[in-house]
C-alpha cells in the first residue's frame, strides 16, 4: 500500500507542476507585445521577476509579476540574471494530460509493473516538466550583454517622454 | 517481492531527484530578435525572412504588422496588423499605416529559434502508450501472467509453471458469496508429508476461512474422481471415445488426453449465449457403472464480464458492493450474467425413447486451473453396448482439455487432512489457527503474499497413494483499477444485470473485438504445443 501511496504521491507533482501564466507558447510568440520577463537575484538573495519595461545604461526597470509597482535596479545590483523568452510547448496541458494517463496504464501490468512503473514515470514526469516548465532563456551575463538587453523590454526605445511611468500596468 | 518493491521506491526517489533538477532551462542565443532604427536596415536585411514584425512607436505604441510593405511615396510603411497603446491594450486592427517619422524601432525575430519542443514529445508519449497498452492486453488476455485471479495453489511448492494446480473460491467476490470450494488438485503422492503453496497473484484482497485437503486412498491403476457434489468416486482406467465432433468437425486431437492441448471456439458475433454441442460416440462398452470424466476451465469471457460490470459501476463500486452484501434483490442480479451464460449440459442419447436425456451439467468459475469433475451416467444406460453422449455448452466460454467415459468401481471416502504447519514466505505472520475452522477468523492474503501450507498425510499400506483434493473456503474483493473508474456507465449495468438485449448485444460485440487477440496471446504465452481447434 505504501508504494501505492508513493505512486499517487508523484501523479500529484504532474498537477503541482504549473506551467507560468505570464509567459508565451512558441505558436503565440509572433503576438508577443509586452516585454520579456527578466528573472535575477539581487545580492545574491531577494529572486526578481518581473516584465522588463526599459534598459538604460546603468539600470533596468522592472513590473514584476506580483503586482508590485515599477522598480529600478540598477546593473551593479546584478551579477546574473535570466531574459526568459518563451515556453518550449504549445500544449503543455494536453502533454501533461496525456503523461497523466500513460503514467497510469502500468497499473494494469501487475507485476510487471515493478518495472514498467518505474520506466514509464522515467519518461512521463521528465516529459511533462519539460513540456510545463521548460522555458527558453537568454542568460546574462554569459550570452547577452547588457547593452543587448533593451531589445527584450516593452519600450526597446526608452520610456517616452509622454508617458507617465506610473501609469504602466502589468499585462495579465 | 518485497525487494521490488524496495527496487520500485528506489527508482521513485532517483526520479524525484533528477525531476528537481530536470526543469529544463533551454538556452537560445540573444540573436533570434533584431532591432532596427530605420526601415531601410531591415528592407536590406532580407525582409522575406521577417514577415512578422513589431513597430514600435516613439509615442510607446506598438504595432503588430504582416505582409508589411514601403509605400509609394517612401515615407510610411503599410501593413494589416494590430495596434496596442503603451498598456498594450487593443486599439486598432486591420490595415494600418505607419509614418516613418513616427517609428522609434522596429523589431524583427527568428521564429525558427523558438519551436515548440511538442512533436518530439508526442511521438516518445505515442511509443510509451503503444507499449503500455500492449502490456495491459498482454495481461487482460492472460491474467495469471501478470496479476493471477483468486488465490492460486501450487501442488509442492511447484509456482514456477503456467497454471496453478487450483484457484479457490473464484466466484466469491464479495463476503456474502463466500463458498467452498472443492478442487483436483490433480496430484497423486505415497509420500508423508505435502506442500501446498498458496499465492495471491492478483490486484485482489484474499480473505481465507478454512482450507483442508481431502485425501482419498487408492491402489496403483485407480483413479479417484469427485463430482460436482463433492462425492468422491474410485474409479478405472479411461474409456476412450471413437469420436468426438461439433458442428462436422473433428475435435478428438484435442480432448483425447490429459495435457495442454484444449477445445475452444469463439463467441457468437451478437449473442454470447449460441450454444454448440459436441457429441462423443462410444462403442463396445461393457455393462457397468460409468462416469463421464471431463477437464475443463473457463475461458476469458467471464473475466471480461465481471471486470466490465465492475467498471460501468465506476466510482460508485463501493455503494454497489455494499447493497449485495445488504440486498438480496441485488446480489441475486449480479448472479444474472453467469446464469445467462449457462452450464455445461450433458446428455446421453435414449435408443428407446429416441431423444438426448440430461444426465448432468457443471459449472466452475475460473481461467487458471482446469477442473477435472465425474458427472456418473445415469444407471438406465450403463448396459449400453453403443453410447452417444451430448455436451452442449456456450460458444467461447469454455476451454476443454479431456472428454472420455471411466468405469465406476466405487464411492470413495476421502480423509480430511488440515494443515499442521505454516510456512509465511510473504506475508503477514498468520499462523494454522486462521484457517483451522469454518468460524469468522480469517488469513488476509495481500497482493504479492505467498504461504505454504504443509500436511502430514496418515502412513499408507503398501503400494497405496492419496489422490488429493483440496477444499477451499473464503472470498475475495477485487481492486478497482483507476482506469476503471473513467468508464462508469450505470444505465449500462443496469441493462446488463437486467439481461437487455441490447446491452448483451453490445457486450457480444465488445468482446468478440477482442477475443481473437486475447485468446492467441493467450495461448500462444501458455502453451507451445497446443492448437486452436475452434478458429
Amino acid at each position: 500500500m505504501k508504494n501505492y501511496l508513493l505512486f499517487i504521491c508523484v501523479l500529484f507533482l504532474f498537477t503541482a507542476c504549473k506551467t507560468p501564466t505570464y509567459l508565451s507558447s512558441p505558436k503565440d510568440f509572433k503576438d508577443q507585445v509586452t516585454g520579456l520577463h527578466f528573472a535575477c537575484k539581487l545580492d545574491g538573495k531577494t529572486e526578481i521577476l518581473g516584465e522588463i519595461i526599459e534598459v538604460d545604461s546603468s539600470t533596468i526597470k522592472l513590473l514584476p509579476v506580483n503586482g508590485d509597482g515599477l522598480m529600478t535596479i540598477s546593473k551593479d545590483e546584478i551579477e546574473k540574471g535570466d531574459v526568459i523568452v518563451a515556453l518550449s510547448s504549445d500544449d503543455p496541458k494536453k502533454i501533461k494530460s496525456w503523461s497523466t494517463i500513460v503514467s497510469l496504464l502500468p497499473i494494469g501490468h501487475g507485476y510487471f509493473a515493478v518495472f514498467t512503473l518505474p520506466i514509464t514515470l522515467a519518461a512521463t514526469i521528465p516529459m511533462s516538466y519539460d513540456a510545463a516548465k521548460g522555458v527558453y532563456r537568454v542568460n546574462y551575463p554569459d550570452n547577452v550583454y547588457w547593452k543587448d538587453l533593451s531589445k527584450f523590454a516593452r519600450f526597446p526605445q526608452g520610456i517616452p517622454e509622454s508617458i507617465d511611468p506610473k501609469t504602466i500596468r502589468y499585462l495579465d | 517481492m518485497k525487494k521490488f518493491y524496495l527496487l520500485l521506491s528506489f527508482l521513485v526517489l532517483i526520479l524525484l531527484t533528477v525531476i528537481i533538477y530536470s526543469c529544463s532551462k533551454l538556452y537560445v542565443n540573444h540573436g533570434f530578435r533584431k532591432t532596427y532604427t530605420d526601415v531601410n536596415d531591415v528592407i536590406h536585411s532580407d525582409p522575406h525572412n521577417n514577415p512578422f514584425f513589431k513597430v514600435h512607436y516613439k509615442n510607446g505604441d506598438v504595432s503588430l504588422l504582416d505582409n508589411w510593405q514601403l509605400n509609394d511615396t517612401k515615407d510610411s510603411i503599410s501593413g494589416r496588423g494590430q495596434l496596442f497603446d503603451f498598456n498594450r491594450n487593443q486599439r486598432q486592427e486591420g490595415e494600418l499605416v505607419v509614418g516613418l517619422d513616427d517609428i522609434a524601432i522596429i523589431e524583427t525575430n527568428d521564429l525558427s529559434t523558438i519551436k515548440s519542443k511538442d512533436k518530439d514529445r508526442i511521438t516518445g508519449l505515442t511509443i510509451l502508450t503503444a507499449t503500455n497498452a500492449a502490456m495491459d492486453i498482454v495481461c487482460i488476455t492472460n491474467p495469471k501472467a501478470c496479476f493471477g485471479s483468486c488465490p492460486t495453489f501450487y501442488a509442492e511448492g511447484n509456482i514456477t509453471k503456467n497454471t496453478a494446480d487450483a484457484e479457490g473460491f473464484s466466484s466469491a467476490i464479495s463476503p456474502s458469496l463466500e463458498y467452498r470450494d472443492l478442487d483436483a488438485l490433480q496430484y497423486h503422492t505415497a509420500a508423508r508429508t505435502f506442500d501446498l503453496t498458496m499465492t495471491n497473484e492478483a490486484f485482489e484482497t484474499h480473505m481465507i476461512n478454512e482450507i483442508y485437503l481431502q485425501a482419498v486412498p487408492k491402489k496403483d491403476r485407480e483413479q479417484i474422481f469427485h463430482d460436482k457434489n463433492g462425492s468422491f468416486y474410485t474409479c478405472g482406467d479411461f474409456i476412450p471415445f471413437n469420436s468426438a465432433v461439433t458442428d462436422s468437425k473433428d475435435i478428438s486431437a484435442s480432448v483425447n488426453s490429459l495435457d495442454d492441448k484444449e477445445y475452444f471456439s469463439d463467441v457468437d458475433r451478437d449473442d454470447l449465449t449460441t450454444k454448440e454441442a459436441i457429441v462423443l460416440e462410444f462403442t463396445n462398452l461393457v455393462p457397468g457403472n460409468k462416469g463421464l470424466v471431463i477437464n475443463f476451465r473457463q475461458s476469458l469471457l467471464t473475466t471480461f464480464l465481471l471486470y466490465s460490470g465492475i467498471s460501468y459501476m465506476g466510482n460508485e463500486v463501493g455503494d454497489y458492493f455494499a447493497k449485495i452484501e445488504t440486498n438480496r434483490y441485488v446480489k441475486d442480479r449480479l448472479k444474472n450474467p453467469f446464469k445467462r451464460l449457462g452450464t455445461i449440459k450433458l446428455y446421453a442419447w435414449n435408443s428407446a425413447r429416441n431423444k438426448w436425456i440430461q444426465f448432468g451439467d457443471l459449472y466452475e468459475t475460473g481461467p487458471i486451473a482446469k477442473n477435472l469433475i465425474l458427472a456418473p451416467l445415469p444407471k438406465n444406460i450403463n448396459s449400453t453396448k453403443d453410447l452417444k453422449i451430448k455436451i452442449e455448452l456456450t460458444k467461447g466460454l469454455w476451454r476443454l482439455d479431456y472428454l472420455g467415459l471411466t468405469t465406476i468401481k466405487s464411492k470413495a471416502e476421502p480423509l480430511t487432512i488440515y494443515p499442521n504447519k505454516l510456512d509465511v514466505v510473504t506475508g503477514e505472520d498468520y499462523t494454522i489457527d486462521e484457517i483451522a475452522r469454518d468460524d469468522d477468523i480469517y488469513l488476509v492474503s495481500l497482493p504479492g503474499n505467498e504461504y505454504t501450507f504443509q500436511f502430514e498425510l496418515p502412513e499408507l499400506p503398501e503400494n497405496g497413494n492419496y489422490e488429493l483434493f483440496l477444499s477451499s473456503k473464503g472470498y475475495y474483493l477485487e481492486w478497482v483499477r483507476s482506469d476503471w473508474v473513467q468508464r462508469k456507465d450505470l444505465d449500462k449495468l443496469k441493462k446488463m444485470l437486467l439481461n437487455d438485449e441490447q446491452a448483451w448485444k453490445e457486450l457480444a460485440r465488445e468482446f468478440k473485438s477482442k477475443e481473437h487477440e486475447m485468446e492467441t496471446v493467450f495461448w500462444n504465452s501458455k502453451y507451445t504445443n497446443s492448437q486452436h481447434e475452434g478458429l
